[in-house]
């Protein structure tokens, strides 16, 4: 990729260095869809993709609370928390695939905070009713969308596609979030990013 | 409105999960590049360069074209704001990225209670306007290593996000 491609043991040994370690896990994941850029990447950029990946991990973290948070609300239809349920399960998808990257790379997944945290950055004590949800919903839904569209250009070429298909489900719970409060279909194309 | 939400969720999933698909199945933007871009001298005083080589001006003053009289609308940029940075931002709660509130004029690295990458520790820069800008055209830019890969790619959405994030000042 570029001219500062080194062969695998530095590139293991730099991110080590950074406390990162390429476990056996990862070796043997480096057989799966990730494996082509870890072999002419430098370690700079696959340390940079750790980090970009990582702040993806947190945002799915933060998306799987939001949706447990309003779940156990009790401000929610029973139907409403059946399909905000099939979308954490969605963003506990996102999560491990992002997981599984990070490891591959040989980095360390950030942790999930308590929800307790999660709650308080949200502001879930302003919920008063299921509206209220779905606009916080639909807030973080659209946002999403919308960051995974604007990190692939800062991420490795072998990302991209997952980026973009989680950017994909991200727009899916949006479409389905505005439409159950009503407002209009967006009238111009290229709607997220 | 509980009913009414409810008996939407079934009348438009099937339309919205068509639209979803075919919006997937448009094509991407096909300007973006992984291609590695020159770091700047990121300085509170030093004059930025932009990736592409070119001095930065005052960026309301690049989105307009022509100069102050046509500055960006803080109002768009508010909505920007809310659509674009919303995922990890907020103004008054650390989320996946720092809070907002203040940031012009803030030292970069510099919310308090929040775990910032070492690129962003170690980044020697006061927001203004222009290295906001900087740092919304392309983050890793400014500070290799950084975990914002987020980019806002047009500069007119860049200036008015900036122009609503100047009106957001320390209570």
């Amino acid at each position: 990729m570029t001219d500062k491609t080194v062969p695998l043991p530095s590139r293991r040994a730099l991110l080590g260095s950074a406390g990162k370690t390429l476990s056996i896990a990862g070796v043997a994941m480096m057989v799966g869809g990730y494996a082509p850029r870890i072999m002419r990447a430098s370690a700079e950029e696959l340390s940079s993709d750790v980090q970009i990946l990582n702040a993806a991990i947190a945002l799915e973290h933060e998306g799987i609370a939001a949706y447990q948070i309003a779940a156990t609300s009790g401000l929610l239809d029973p139907a409403v928390v059946d399909i905000g349920v099939t979308f954490q399960g969605h963003h506990k998808g996102h999560r491990d695939e992002l997981v599984k990257a990070v490891r591959t790379l040989g980095g360390t997944p950030v942790e999930e905070k308590s929800l307790d945290d999660y709650a308080k950055s949200l502001n879930a004590a302003s919920l008063t009713n299921q509206t209220d949800v779905l606009k916080l919903a639909l807030g973080l839904e659209r946002g999403a969308a919308n960051a995974y569209l604007g990190l692939i250009p800062s991420l490795g070429v072998d990302f991209h596609q997952v980026a973009a298909r989680m950017a994909g489900d991200e727009a899916f719970h949006a479409a389905i979030l505005a439409n159950a409060l009503g407002e209009p279909i967006p009238k111009n194309a290229l709607i997220f990013g | 409105m509980k009913t009414q939400i409810s008996r939407r969720w079934g009348s438009i999933a099937c339309f919205a999960s068509a639209a979803a698909l075919l919006w997937a199945c448009s094509p991407q933007d096909s300007t973006a590049s992984p291609n590695p871009v020159p770091a700047i001298q990121a300085t509170p005083t030093a004059p930025l360069v932009s990736p592409s080589g070119a001095t930065r001006a005052d960026p309301v003053q690049r989105a307009a074209g022509t100069g102050p009289s046509q500055a960006a609308d803080a109002e768009r940029g508010e909505k920007l704001y809310k659509a674009q940075c919303g995922a990890c931002h907020s103004l008054d709660q650390n989320r996946v990225g720092p809070l907002h509130r203040g940031v012009v004029g803030r030292k970069a690295g510099g919310v308090p209670d929040f775990r910032y990458s070492p690129a962003l520790q170690k980044l020697d820069l006061v927001w203004t306007a222009e290295t906001l800008d900087t740092w919304l055209e392309n983050p890793s830019a400014v500070a290799k290593g950084t975990s914002m890969g987020f980019r806002v790619r047009k500069p007119e959405d860049r200036a008015a996000i900036i122009s609503f994030l100047e009106t957001v000042t320390e209570e």
